[in-house]
């Protein structure tokens, strides 16, 4: 009996059952589920579209989609699943409205690397260079093909599988794994290319 | 390249670019951005409470449901029935031992049936139109007797006299060639004398004999014996011709 308390009490914090709350009325379901996923969710919009302003209009349209479909949610989909899926859907549209070159936002990798350039021989050791070469990998990320660069951030920033990416994208699990590798090489070969060009070895 | 060499070097490629990845500071969504969300979904959720509060107005169909289904299913009927009002009168004026019999017959059967129609049809005429000509001739042998029974009695009127005043057959011989005739059969006292006359010449006894029972049955006075047989004029009278004629027939007869 007393195994049974925090089972029910752990089911009952699921992003799902507390959409289900939210969904009939319960004002306090919401917050939590709200703190849980905003970070990550923002970092989606942020890392892939390089601008901020645009990333926040998207990130604030998704949550008030979430609200506003909450009524038709079915607590037999995930709701991580739905949230980035709305994303997902959010973005691609923004995508389709604008030339691909623009959603590179280059201002920001070019300030880290110049951050990263003028702060090169005070810090050479091992911390340093790792931090240098997360300035470096900011910049090789928005240089990645919009697939590619949508499929890396899910994986790397929220962890999901290549079946949940592919769910999301709503693409073939074979060509999300593919994504993913080619996105992992891509970056690391990038990074180490603008590291030897900065003349490191 | 074996699949776990493989394996081994994809996994080194995604620690080393996650360890750089991880490099970089979380940025966070601003504290406004958070509080415009979080208090448009307390707005949207007041907004849901309200709809909900309000109830909600049914139509009119709606609150009386069966009355008004009721109603269209009713108008639904008698318009069917309108519509098929010929149809259904057929139906009801045709027993339903037919309708519930065989299946309609062929083509073939039906030609069948019209050419048999056909035929019977053909027969009843050709005996109409015999029987028409059956009629038709009895109706002239019916005229043709009626003809004859006239002349006779004509005949017979224009000799009464001669019989009254000469006692004379002959004329009577012409007229009535056929005794057996019953159309022929005097209907007077006097035709009737002439009658029995030319039947005792004739040697028609039996018949003769038939005839002055007759006659003396219709007019007994003929069988009373008297003086004054003969007029004052010395004609005969008809009580003296059945005499004479009785006299002879019976000396005939024996």
């Amino acid at each position: 009996m007393a195994l049974a308390i925090p089972q029910i009490h752990a089911h009952e914090h699921t992003d799902e059952h507390l959409m289900q709350r939210y969904a009939k009325g319960d004002s306090k379901a919401f917050e939590p589920l709200y703190l849980k996923h905003k970070g990550a969710l923002y970092r989606y919009f942020v890392r892939q579209l390089g601008d901020k302003q645009l990333a926040e209009d998207l990130y604030q349209e998704t949550w008030s989609r979430v609200i506003r479909a909450a009524a038709n949610y079915e607590a037999s989909a995930k709701f991580n699943t739905w949230l980035y899926r709305i994303a997902h859907n959010l973005l691609i549209d923004h995508v389709r409205a604008v030339k691909p070159v623009d959603l590179v936002g280059h201002d920001e990798e070019d300030a880290g690397l110049e951050v990263f350039a003028g702060k090169e021989q005070d810090k050479p050791d091992v911390q340093w260079q790792e931090a240098q070469k997360g300035l470096l990998l900011k910049a090789c990320i928005g240089l990645l093909p919009q697939v590619q660069k949508e499929a890396f951030i899910l994986n790397i920033e929220m962890g999901f599988t290549a079946a949940v990416i592919s769910d999301i994208a709503g693409v073939t699990l074979e060509a999300t794994k593919s994504r993913i590798r080619y996105a992992y090489q891509s970056l690391k070969d990038c990074v180490n290319a603008k590291w030897q060009e900065a003349g490191h070895e | 390249m074996s699949n776990s060499t493989q394996q081994t070097q994809d996994q080194a490629l995604r620690e080393e670019v996650s360890a750089w990845y991880h490099q970089q500071a979380l940025e966070v969504p601003p504290e406004k951005l958070d509080q415009d969300i979080l208090r448009l979904s307390q707005t949207h959720l007041a907004e849901m409470n309200i709809a909900k509060l309000k109830p909600p107005v049914a139509p009119l169909w709606q609150r009386f449901p069966w009355a008004f289904s009721s109603a269209a299913s009713l108008v639904i009927v008698l318009g069917l029935l309108v519509l098929n009002r010929p149809q259904v009168d057929r139906e009801l004026m045709t027993p339903s031992a037919v309708m519930m019999g065989a299946p309609t017959a062929s083509p073939a059967a039906e030609a069948e049936l019209n050419t048999a129609e056909a035929k019977n049809a053909q027969i009843e005429h050709q005996a109409k139109m015999m029987q028409a000509e059956v009629a038709e001739s009895r109706a002239m042998k019916a005229e043709s007797r009626m003809l004859a029974q006239e002349q006779a009695q004509s005949v017979a009127r224009k000799t009464s006299p001669m019989v009254t005043s000469q006692a004379s057959p002959q004329p009577h011989l012409a007229a009535t060639p056929n005794v057996d005739d019953a159309q022929a059969k005097p209907s007077s006292l006097a035709e009737s004398l002439a009658h029995l006359k030319v039947l005792i010449e004739s040697k028609q006894i039996d018949e003769a004999l038939a005839l002055e029972q007759k006659l003396l049955n219709e007019y007994p006075a003929l069988s009373e014996a008297g003086v004054g047989d003969n007029s004052p004029e010395g004609i005969e009278t008809p009580r003296a011709t059945f005499k004479a004629l009785q006299r002879q027939l019976h000396q005939g007869s024996q």
